[in-house]
């Protein structure tokens, strides 16, 4: 590992680390109500009392973005988690079956991936209404798409490999070829997937509430808190800087360390 | 090659009608009523008034029939009427249309040269430095959240330093910091995408070859590795107009710009099911139209490719 | 006279200074005008980084950290990129390993032609200069090839055109980094012979990079053979090879595979018998077309065949992974069972599960037999693993963290849990160096005599299956065209295929004695 990449594994992990002890346990780095405000301490700039600042209503933006991480991050587990299964599940039956299944399954997958992710998310969205769970179910719909194409081509690729023809012909069945060969060397492309998508997911799902279709108004949550300070852009800078740099490094940790996962796991 | 290309559209049709029936089934078949997830869940039911706007918009008529009709208006470019304004939404569509398509076509402009120059920049220098700091760039820039680059963006240089203006609807000083807003992750995702493929290029004997010729490195990376890298970074473009018209919704949001992008996003809070229908659909068949081209293009370039579309 | 290239103490490394050993370790070296000089070494010799270090063209990890090189008599160590171009083609020209991907596939052979001759001062080459260029290098019909992509061409005119663009600025020397090892035997011939030729022609120095003592001696004036980054030995190639000095040239030599010499062995016991086996393939093509063969108990026969010959596709319809299409594969008068036959396929690093541990891997045909306890198992895969010659701690180690000869000891190993009757082996040697090829040849000898199974080994190189078969026959386009005992067939081929195939073997004379 080079340098460079290494000097960026600590601070990433630090960022998750405060980030994951935010999103359990909230009332431990900030004490105070999220909801509640003290109308003589409104719009104060970051300082010591405040070190993120003060809204409109004079609520600590400290507490409300810890208190936001909790959906945030719970929505883009949740999303990632439901790409993984039902994508991976696809993928697999559509991989073992070959055929007519096979083509057909792949046939709605590519119908799926036509159309643009974002929008995919919305459709759904406007099905189910708002909600942070309903958003954390949209990104993981719309993501799965590339899951099971993914698993499909590892499970084809695998199937097709000198040891599991190896397998074949020492007389090992094909389930325990299926639970031996096949789905442990087919989960690594997958879990490397799955670590590009979740700083994804951090990022759509702070997108998503930002528009508004996330958990409903006074509840916090990283993406409404930008949106909320959108109309002081000019007069309270840190309203909308803050959570936003929040969300950035939560995506760039995320990201840095899936990439030297998967380098690691590449090079190994 | 005619064979192919044919053979390609009835497939890209294909895949538009899948999305037309998919949109369909989802909005108007599903057990939840559109009626109602028109009124949202969170208004009480007078189910006087949910029969009634049922048969404004048509919807006691059987499945089937609204089904193949709206497949045959549609095809004539009628998606019927707007739940939400009354007006058609087919003309709705096309009056917006223009104004994203501005921000998508100045966002490409910035994005596939500043992608390109990253990529090509990168493999060609060798200092391994630079190489590094160029490659860490995508993945940089891809971590930033869209809606605050615009808002900060916004900050920086329509309240801070008076550049642009901060709500301008039209012109090209109003277009600039929109347009910069979605090219920066654009050229990340070229830049990403084109990279890969040049630094896997740039590794093969043929690179060697032409560098034994008494090439130089620019020529060997522009005249070779790149000519061979540059197809998966054209579909990748494709797939981008798609991504930008879904972008604009959370860029025309934060610059109060009309468009798709405002459209869309009104057809959800409303849950304008018509107009979304029709933005799906447009957009998807917009996407996969350029897909298919990208496609008949690649045999084009790649010989190997003509004889087995031959 | 100053020798046209001379190396004194080249060093080059990979990666950060001071770390590891250096892939290029203090190497000399002289190329006079006109001589050909092959540097013969294994994979991972530092051969293949000493040419692209001599051509200017080593990859950005890679630095050259010592040395003194003279091209013409002036220095060209530490030479900076733009007056490396002003050699390169004119000068120095080089040929990489792989035809199939040496040229750009995107580009005619006129448009990389051109682009070769403008680069070497020619600023506007016409149609005669293209064909002159291509006529050089033996190309018959040079017009017709000019408008061809690579993919279009065969392998071995893809080497010409690849000569053909080296030699276009007339260069003084040519590196030719392993040009031919990826070439059928015969193909392999004639571009060696091209090469010999032109560089007579022109008083072209050539060094030939390659990991086939045959292909040294039969075409180089001196050798330098490399192991471990360094040169252990260098001479004229006739000493060289003929009274060797250092003990690695000894043990090289010493495996190259001899053929089994000795009478013809009495008609054994049937025990596979393969009668008007036939494949066609979905789609049509015929893989192969009736062939017959018997595999006598406890002995070996060989098939040998180029690729595409139908080889590979009788080995898969032995071992039960395809459905012939007809004809009928007996053992012992009746249809093969599970275990009974077993299979050793070409490539070592595809045909262990990357994930699993050796001993698994290893038991995986008796788990799939259900035979013994898992104590039992354990206990066989041990004796297994000592029988291939294996240290009984590599059964917890992954496949990744072993070398690829101790990958193929580990896939006969599996072959040979269930004690089988007979085993496939497709290409076992293949894809290993000569020293491993001999270890492996004889550990399947060894376990041959130790076990008493027959062995139907398959492979495109005459040499290895004449080394290891007492009987053996060729196949071309699907069918057999020649077959009988080992020694009769290389002392008197009847099938003229079977007489081209002997005769492209390198270094045939000095060998086969």
């Amino acid at each position: 590992m080079t340098f460079m990449r290494r000097l960026g594994v600590v601070p990433s992990a630090l960022v998750l680390l405060a980030a994951s002890a935010a999103a359990l346990a909230p009332g431990l780095l900030s004490p105070a109500d999220p909801l509640r405000g003290d109308l003589t301490q409104r719009l104060l700039p970051p300082g010591t009392a405040h070190p993120f600042g003060t809204d409109e209503l004079g609520r600590d933006v400290f507490t409300r973005v810890v208190h936001g991480s909790a959906p945030s991050l719970q929505a883009a587990v949740i999303a990632v988690g439901v790409a993984v299964l039902a994508g991976s599940a696809i993928g697999l039956v559509a991989g073992t079956a070959r055929g007519r299944l096979d083509g057909l399954v792949m046939r709605a997958v590519e119908v799926l991936l036509a159309v643009p992710s974002f929008l995919l998310i919305l459709v759904v969205v406007a099905v189910l209404g708002p909600g942070t769970r309903e958003v954390a179910l949209a990104v993981g719909v719309s993501a799965a798409a590339v899951f099971s194409r993914v698993m499909r081509a590892e499970v084809v690729r695998v199937r097709g490999s000198g040891y599991v023809e190896a397998a074949a012909v020492c007389g090992t069945g094909r389930v325990t070829v299926l639970l031996t060969h096949v789905l442990p060397n087919a989960a690594g492309p997958v879990a490397a997937l799955a670590t590009l998508e979740l700083g994804n997911a951090v990022l759509t799902v702070a997108a998503v509430s930002f528009l508004g279709f996330g958990a409903p108004p006074p509840a916090p949550e990283w993406g409404s808190l930008v949106a909320a300070g959108r109309p002081f852009l000019a007069s309270a800078w840190w309203l909308t800087t803050v959570p936003g740099l929040v969300v950035a490094a939560v995506a760039l940790a995320v990201n840095h360390l899936g990439h030297v996962l998967r380098t690691r796991s590449e090079t190994r | 090659m005619g064979r192919f290309v044919a053979r390609r559209l009835a497939q890209a049709a294909a895949v538009v009608l899948a999305v037309y029936t998919l949109t369909f089934a989802v909005f108007y078949l599903l057990p939840a009523d559109p009626v109602r997830i028109m009124i949202g869940p969170e208004n009480g039911v007078d189910e006087a008034r949910v029969s009634a706007l049922r048969a404004e918009y048509g919807l006691d008529r059987p499945a089937a029939e609204r089904y193949i009709g709206g497949l045959l208006h549609a095809l004539h470019g009628d998606f019927g009427t707007s739940f939400q304004t009354g007006r058609e939404v087919g003309a709705t569509i096309a009056e917006a249309a223009p104004r994203t398509l501005a921000l998508a076509g100045g966002a490409l402009l910035l994005a596939l040269p500043l992608g390109f120059l990253i990529a090509w920049w990168a493999a060609h220098t060798r200092r391994m430095w630079l190489r590094r700091s160029l490659g860490a760039l995508p993945g940089l820039s891809l971590s930033v959240p869209t809606f605050w680059l615009g808002l900060v963006l916004l900050q920086a240089f329509s309240f801070g330093l008076p550049l642009f203006p901060a709500r301008a609807e039209d012109g090209l000083a109003g277009l600039v910091l929109p347009a910069v807003t979605l090219a920066v992750p654009s050229s990340a995702f070229v830049a990403q995408v084109l990279l890969e493929r040049l630094t896997v290029e740039m590794r093969q004997p043929y690179v060697d070859t032409a560098r034994a010729k008494g090439a130089s490195r620019a020529r060997a990376v522009t005249a070779h590795a790149l000519r061979n890298a540059a197809m998966p970074a054209l579909t990748m473009t494709a797939l981008l107009v798609g991504w930008l018209v879904s972008g604009s919704v959370v860029v025309e949001t934060v610059f109060a710009r009309n468009g798709l992008g405002r459209l869309i996003e009104s057809a959800v809070t409303t849950r304008d099911l018509p107009m979304l229908q029709a933005l799906v659909v447009v957009t998807t068949a917009v996407v996969t139209l350029l897909t298919l081209a990208v496609d008949v293009a690649h045999p084009l370039v790649d010989p190997r490719l003509r004889e087995r579309a031959a | 006279m100053t020798p046209l290239l001379a190396v004194r103490g080249l060093t080059v490394r990979y990666g950060p200074p001071g770390r590891g050993r250096p892939a290029v370790d203090g190497v000399d070296l002289t190329v006079e005008a006109g001589e050909i000089v092959a540097v013969v070494g294994e994979s991972g010799s530092g051969k293949s980084t000493l040419a692209h270090a001599l051509a200017g063209l080593l990859p950005d990890t890679a630095r050259v950290t010592g040395g003194v090189v003279t091209f013409g008599g002036e220095r060209v160590d530490g030479l900076r990129e733009r007056a490396w171009r002003r050699l390169r083609g004119r000068r120095i020209a080089f040929v990489p390993q792989d035809p199939g991907t040496a040229l750009n596939p995107l580009m005619t052979v006129r448009a990389q032609l051109a682009e070769a001759l403008r680069l070497t001062g020619t600023p506007r080459p016409g149609e005669d200069a293209l064909e002159e260029a291509l006529g050089r290098v033996g190309i018959p019909d040079p017009a017709a090839l000019l408008d061809r992509y690579p993919h279009q061409l065969s392998g071995g005119f893809r080497q010409r055109v690849l000569l053909g663009m080296a030699l276009a600025g007339r260069p003084a020397l040519l590196i030719a980094d392993e040009p031919t090892s990826a070439l059928d035997t015969m193909v392999q011939k004639t571009v060696l012979d091209l090469v010999q030729k032109v560089a007579a022609r022109d008083g072209t120095s050539v060094l030939l990079i390659t990991h086939d003592l045959g292909v040294a001696a039969d075409r180089a004036d001196r050798v330098a053979v490399m192991t471990e980054g360094r040169v252990v030995e260098e001479g004229p190639a006739d000493r060289v090879l003929g009274s060797p000095r250092a003990a690695y040239t000894r043990l090289l030599l010493r495996s190259a595979p001899q053929p089994l010499t000795g009478p013809a062995p009495a008609p054994g016991e049937p025990l596979l018998v393969v009668r008007d086996l036939r494949k066609v393939y979905p789609g049509g093509t015929i893989a192969v077309e009736g062939a017959s063969f018997t595999l006598d108990r406890a002995s070996t026969l060989g098939l040998v065949g180029a690729s595409g010959s139908g080889k590979s596709t009788i080995a898969r319809v032995v071992t039960g992974l395809v459905e012939p299409t007809s004809g009928s594969v007996l053992l012992d008068g009746a249809p093969v069972r599970a275990g009974r036959v077993q299979f050793v396929a070409q490539n070592p690093y595809a045909s262990l599960d990357p994930l699993m541990s050796v001993g698994r891997i290893v038991a995986e045909p008796l788990r799939a037999l259900r035979a013994g306890t898992r104590a039992e198992r354990r206990e066989r895969v041990l004796r297994l693993l000592e029988d291939v010659g294996l240290p009984p701690e590599v059964a917890r180690r992954r496949p990744s963290a072993l070398s690829g000869g101790q990958r193929q000891r580990v896939a006969i190993a599996r072959a040979l849990a269930p004690s089988p009757d007979v085993i496939v082996l497709d290409e076992p040697v293949s894809a290993l160096d000569t020293v491993t090829q001999a270890q492996i040849l004889a550990l399947l000898r060894r376990l041959q005599d130790k076990h008493g199974m027959a062995y139907l080994l398959i492979s495109h190189d005459l040499a290895v299956v004449a080394a290891a078969a007492e009987r053996l026959a060729v196949m071309r386009d699907g069918r057999i065209v020649e077959s009988g005992p080992t020694a009769d067939v290389l002392a008197a081929p009847a099938a003229p295929f079977t007489r081209e195939l002997l005769a492209a073997i390198p270094g045939g004379p000095r060998r086969g004695g």
